[in-house]
């Protein structure tokens, strides 16, 4: 909210500059800035139109005679209100404006001697139709920006918090201003000029507003708003209107009550306030038509709604320029249901803003009179009739604050009456005894402060919250406990990062199509309100993020990728943090040496044992205990070159290479490999916990914390090689795997060369180490022990040959 | 020639020769030569019996004195030679160390990570625990038993995102006070971090962010408490004795309830853009528990009190490493991320 501060000084005297002011509103729990009222622009003067005629020939342009006192200049103006008799801004030849000097300029034979001006060319921000007009008695040579403060007045912009609805009027900032400053507040009550009212038949719906209150004007006289209301209006940013309009804003903003006012005569019948009937529909001021539900308050007349209350008042019994008859409303309707309403129509306006955040109770019939008055006194006009209920009155209450409450909170006492007197600085009176006091809290104040704590809020807010000095508490620490998963995510950040992996954060939210293009589980998750139809479902994997990473990054020019990604993925009833790791393009490889000379070996290409590396090594740090790889049937990985990752007997994720159908249809290079391992699971249920779930890298971690001490070996092992020919399609694994089955004193099976032979066969070299713990094995045992795996390798496969 | 005159002349041959010696194979082959079991002073060694008894002890002790001699001379050559040579040898392998690494170079953690990160561990060393909670939560979590009254426009203060009446993306991080406080009865001294989301999108607001949230229950937790907390948090995160100001706020669940500032680290309080000319920047929420959240948790409001506290770390890591936009945090471009290799 924009408040010129010249009006604030209706309700404060002070000296002090408005960016001080501003400062300590900040300091004091009201966020506030000052800028500057447009440009100053000296030279500009005003002026008085005295002819205005149309130039033959052009379509818009206008040549007007303007006086300023002293002399005539002749003026060319594209503007249609520049009508002979009213008074404006000018800025005869010479005068600088934003930075370009008005020049005579010579228009179809006529030479114009300065510009007529609009705010906006003066650095207002509005909406200008045509040039600012003056009042009409203004007189001519006068400082134009003296006259209407550009460059001059300061305007307070403020940022109210929720509970704040007391500051969002003129009146309301300046009393609390007063407060911080300690300074008085010179506020006013208003009665109605205007006697012997009649009443007005109404109907209200009782639990439809808490108060409402009607005045019938008639006889008014519809006309742009005097100077003063009109720039006080631009200064906070509103658009002047006509002097009806204007004065219902204007006291909006001056008062804070919210206000309305009805075109009488085209009003149907009785009025009352009532709900909606469902799927009633109003057209409103904005032009637009909603479709009100039946929890909506309205005001109707006997054919419609003609107004959705505390929202908008209705397109068709809006003031116009011939209304003469007017129904003036001051309400006060429930904050909630003006916010349910609004918040349905998607449609908030100053006065809802207002209601939302509750409004004086005790404000409204004198900020209704002062409006009524200042409507007749410039518009004419005579007050006729009211309408005064009351539904829901206020009733005052009390709040008892002991005084060692306060040190309780805060940390060190405030005496009672430094309290008592900082309390009524805010409006809050207060009754003292040895310890404690009772205050009073008044309407403004009632939705915030109700119970003890809010007035020690309001005490530490008064006497500045950096005048409390730090203490420094002791930590509890019966309550500490080490969080195992925050090591867990650290070690494996760490880890990644050691790899030459570098971290990418990528949204959580993506569409179904990235999945569906990608063959990724689709999303379980939808958001009902996204931003963004892209961002409208929540993942169930990292592989599109790091993928469009990947992309947006080959579009940048970075064709050597190598990224991981820890993050949530989201699931109908649980959580999990997973891990993706992606790499492509090349591995730096550098400069070797080889019998004294420098070589300088190739960049080296990522490959499928490349990430094998990373994947096992990494769960190697965990201590994953056995670690299985089985052949991966995920559609988006090739089917040949792709596997699963099976620690103890549970399945916690994947490797391999992209799909090459894939990586054309994503326009990806063929060479990327991709990894996701499921670390941890995180449930919703408040009383579950997350580490005992298996199937999470996250409950091998912990496990593998439980370890005993093996007794070291005593006597010495003994190796046998051992190379076999099979089938080119066996894998390494079944081989080995028959190795180690067989019974007793193998200690460890090492390959350490595989070679392609004809017939479609290869040959596999293993290193077979044999020990015994109690005594040193003969030749002759080894001899053995390798001639019972050959008869055993020979069973299982049946094919196999000894090379 | 009389043996003396003999051993004398072999004697000075032998030096002559071995002060010739350039190599460790001409230095054996003298000593071979000379000391050898055929060697020429082995030989006259030999001979010494047959020469009369008179003679023999004179030129028995010069022929040992000489083989002494030749044999320390040897020896000392021998060193010399050997330690040349290991030193042309070494010579041939200079290598020169001002060439690049061979292998790629380490990764780097996420900017935001890092700044997360460090800050969790700050309240880890102080003797907090690390709690943690769901991105998807519970309605009730996020607002209700946080003191978000229905229909009150502080439910305007994060606009959230909903799955449905029940389930939302969680506005903020204090969800987990209440799932802490629900299962656990103070003391309570926990920091709960990670994604918030809010339907929110320009150069400083991303519809994804990251919080570290503090909570601290206790008997006597006080304000000063929490203003001391801050204190050591920010001393900590950017320098000691940082200007710090405490600026009344609301937060429903905290009561009373603060912004924090801190001096303009781009301009000291001087004013520049970056602090639109106030000397301030807002860098974190905090205040004492509301006695409602203690009410919906089912702690005793009048036993208990406690602190609170909140911060955007992306906020907090654009203004250590002056990043303009939010949004340069969620492009993830190598480019951009590799400049913040080794914060972690």
């Amino acid at each position: 909210m924009k408040i010129p501060f010249s009006w604030l000084k209706d309700f404060i005297d002070t000296d002090m500059p408005p960016e001080r002011v501003a400062e300590i509103l900040t300091e004091t729990g009201v966020e506030a800035g000052c800028e500057v009222f447009g440009n100053d622009t000296p030279g500009v003067i005003t002026v008085k139109i005295l002819s205005n005629e149309k130039r033959v020939g052009t379509e818009k342009l206008r040549k007007c005679v303007v006086t300023d006192g002293k002399r005539d200049y002749t003026v060319i103006t594209g503007a249609n209100n520049a009508l002979t008799g009213s008074c404006a801004l000018f800025a005869p030849a010479g005068v600088t404006i934003e930075g370009n000097e008005i020049a005579h300029r010579e228009m179809g034979g006529v030479t114009s001697e300065g510009m007529l001006l609009s705010l906006q060319e003066l650095g207002v921000a509005c909406q200008d139709e045509g040039i600012f007009l003056l009042d009409d008695n203004t007189t001519p040579g006068c400082d134009g920006c003296e006259e209407t403060g550009l460059g001059r007045e300061r305007i307070i912009e403020i940022e109210a918090t929720p509970n704040r609805g007391d500051v969002l009027s003129v009146r309301g900032l300046g009393r609390e201003i007063a407060a911080v400053l300690g300074i008085e507040f010179k506020d006013r009550n208003y009665a109605l000029t205007e006697v012997g009212l009649e009443e007005l038949p109404f109907e209200i719906d009782d639990s439809s507003a808490h108060r409402y209150r009607g005045i019938v004007i008639k006889g008014a006289v519809v006309k742009p708003s005097s100077l003063l209301v009109r720039l006080r209006l631009i200064k906070s940013g509103l658009q002047p209107i006509n002097n009806i309009v204007d004065i219902t804003n204007y006291i909006l903003y001056q008062e804070g009550q919210p206000l309305h006012a009805f075109d009488l005569s085209k009003l149907k019948g009785n009025l009352r306030v009532r709900r909606a009937i469902d799927k009633e529909e109003i057209k409103t001021i904005d032009k637009e038509v909603y479709r009100l539900a039946p929890g909506d308050v309205v005001i109707a007349d006997d054919k419609s709604a003609v107004a959705v209350a505390g929202v908008m008042g209705g397109y068709d019994t809006r003031v116009d320029n011939e209304t003469s008859d007017i129904f003036l409303e001051a309400a006060l309707f429930d904050p909630g249901d003006v916010r349910r309403t609004s918040k349905r129509l998607g449609l908030q306006t100053d006065s809802s803003y207002r209601f939302e955040r509750s409004i004086d109770f005790d404000r409204l019939e004198s900020a209704q009179n002062l409006a009524a008055n200042l409507i007749v006194s410039a518009g004419g006009g005579k007050i006729e009739k009211l309408f005064n209920s009351t539904p829901q009155p206020y009733s005052p209450k009390e709040v008892i604050l002991k005084f060692s409450e306060i040190e309780r909170i805060l940390g060190e006492p405030v005496e009672g009456e430094k309290a008592v007197q900082y309390l009524s600085r805010l409006g809050i009176a207060c009754k003292m005894t040895d310890k404690s006091l009772t205050a009073a809290i008044p309407a403004f104040r009632a939705s915030d402060i109700e119970r003890p704590v809010d007035l020690i809020e309001e005490i530490a807010r008064v006497q500045g919250y950096n005048n409390f000095a730090p203490s420094y508490p002791r930590i509890p620490s019966e309550c500490f406990k080490v969080n195992q998963s925050f090591l867990f995510e650290s070690r494996t950040r760490d880890f990644m990062v050691a790899c030459s992996l570098n971290e990418v954060v990528n949204y959580t939210f993506l569409d179904e199509k990235s999945c569906d293009d990608l063959g990724v589980t689709p999303p379980e998750v939808a958001i009902s309100n996204y931003l963004n139809i892209n961002h409208s479902h929540l993942r169930t994997s990292l592989i599109p993020g790091v993928i469009h990473t990947t992309i947006e990054n080959i579009r940048q020019g970075i064709a050597d990728i190598a990224i991981f990604e820890l993050s949530t993925c989201i699931f109908t009833n649980h959580e999990e943090k997973r891990l993706a790791i992606l790499v492509t393009g090349k591995e730096a490889g550098g400069f070797g040496f080889k019998k004294g000379k420098i070589s300088f070996s190739t960049e080296e290409a990522w490959s499928f044992l490349k990430i094998k590396r990373i994947v096992n090594n990494y769960l190697s740090m965990l201590g994953a205990p056995a670690v299985e790889y089985r052949v991966e049937d995920l559609s988006f990985l090739h089917p040949y070159e792709s596997a699963k990752i099976v620690v103890n007997g549970q399945e916690t994720g994947f490797f391999g290479k992209i799909n090459p159908g894939k990586a054309d249809f994503l326009d990806l290079p063929k060479d990327l490999w991709l990894a996701e391992l499921k670390l941890s699971f995180i449930s919703r249920d408040v009383h579950e916990k997350t580490a005992d779930k298996a199937g999470y890298l996250y409950n091998i971690f912990l496990s593998a914390k439980g370890r005993a001490f093996k007794e070291l070996p005593k006597y010495p092992s003994i190796a046998r090689d051992l190379a076999v020919v099979v089938d080119e399609k066996l894998d390494a694994e079944t081989v080995i795997g028959e190795v180690r089955r067989c019974a007793g004193l193998i200690e460890d099976v090492n390959l350490f060369d595989i070679y392609f032979v004809e017939g479609q066969k290869k040959s596999i070299a293993l290193s077979i180490v044999f020990r015994a713990v109690d005594r040193t094995l003969l030749d002759e045992e080894a001899d053995a022990l390798i001639a019972d795996i050959v008869k055993r390798l020979k069973k299982k496969i049946p094919d196999m040959t000894l090379r | 020639m009389n043996p003396v005159e003999e051993l004398n002349n072999l004697r000075e041959e032998a030096l002559r020769e071995l002060a010739g010696a350039e190599e460790l194979k001409v230095l054996e082959s003298l000593r071979v030569a000379f000391l050898g079991k055929k060697g020429k002073l082995t030989t006259i060694l030999k001979s010494i019996g047959k020469l009369p008894q008179d003679e023999r002890k004179e030129t028995g002790a010069l022929s040992n004195k000489i083989k002494k001699e030749l044999e320390a001379c040897i020896k000392e050559k021998s060193s010399t030679l050997k330690a040349s040579s290991l030193e042309m040898k070494m010579a041939d392998e200079r290598m020169d160390i001002t060439l690049p690494q061979h292998g790629s170079v380490t990764g780097a953690a996420h900017p935001v990570n890092s700044v997360l990160i460090e800050i969790c561990e700050i309240f880890i060393s102080m003797g907090f625990s690390m709690a943690e909670g769901p991105e998807v939560d519970f309605e009730k979590y996020n607002f209700e038993m946080l003191n978000f009254p229905e229909d009150h426009p502080a439910r305007d203060m994060q606009d959230t995102f909903y799955i449905n009446n029940e389930l939302l993306l969680r506005a903020h991080t204090s969800t987990v006070q209440i799932r802490t406080m629900l299962v656990q009865p103070p003391p309570v001294a926990i920091i709960a971090s990670g994604k918030v989301y809010r339907k929110d999108a320009d150069q400083t607001h991303s519809p994804m962010f990251h919080q570290i949230e503090g909570l601290m229950v206790d008997r006597a937790v006080t304000f000063k408490d929490l203003r001391g907390i801050v204190r050591i948090l920010l001393d900590n995160i950017f320098h000691k004795d940082i200007p710090i100001r405490f600026r009344p706020s609301f937060f429903p669940f905290t009561e009373p309830s603060a912004e924090v500032d801190i001096g303009c680290t781009v301009c000291n309080g001087a004013g520049c853009k970056m602090c639109k000319d106030s000397g301030w920047l807002e860098i974190m929420g905090c205040g004492m528990v509301d006695p409602n959240v203690f009410d919906s948790v089912g702690i005793d409001p009048l036993r208990f009190t406690g602190l609170a506290f909140g911060m955007g770390v992306e906020r907090i890591a654009m203004l250590k490493y002056r990043i303009p936009d939010i949004r340069m945090l969620f492009t993830n471009n190598m480019r951009f991320n590799l400049q913040f290799r080794g914060l972690r």
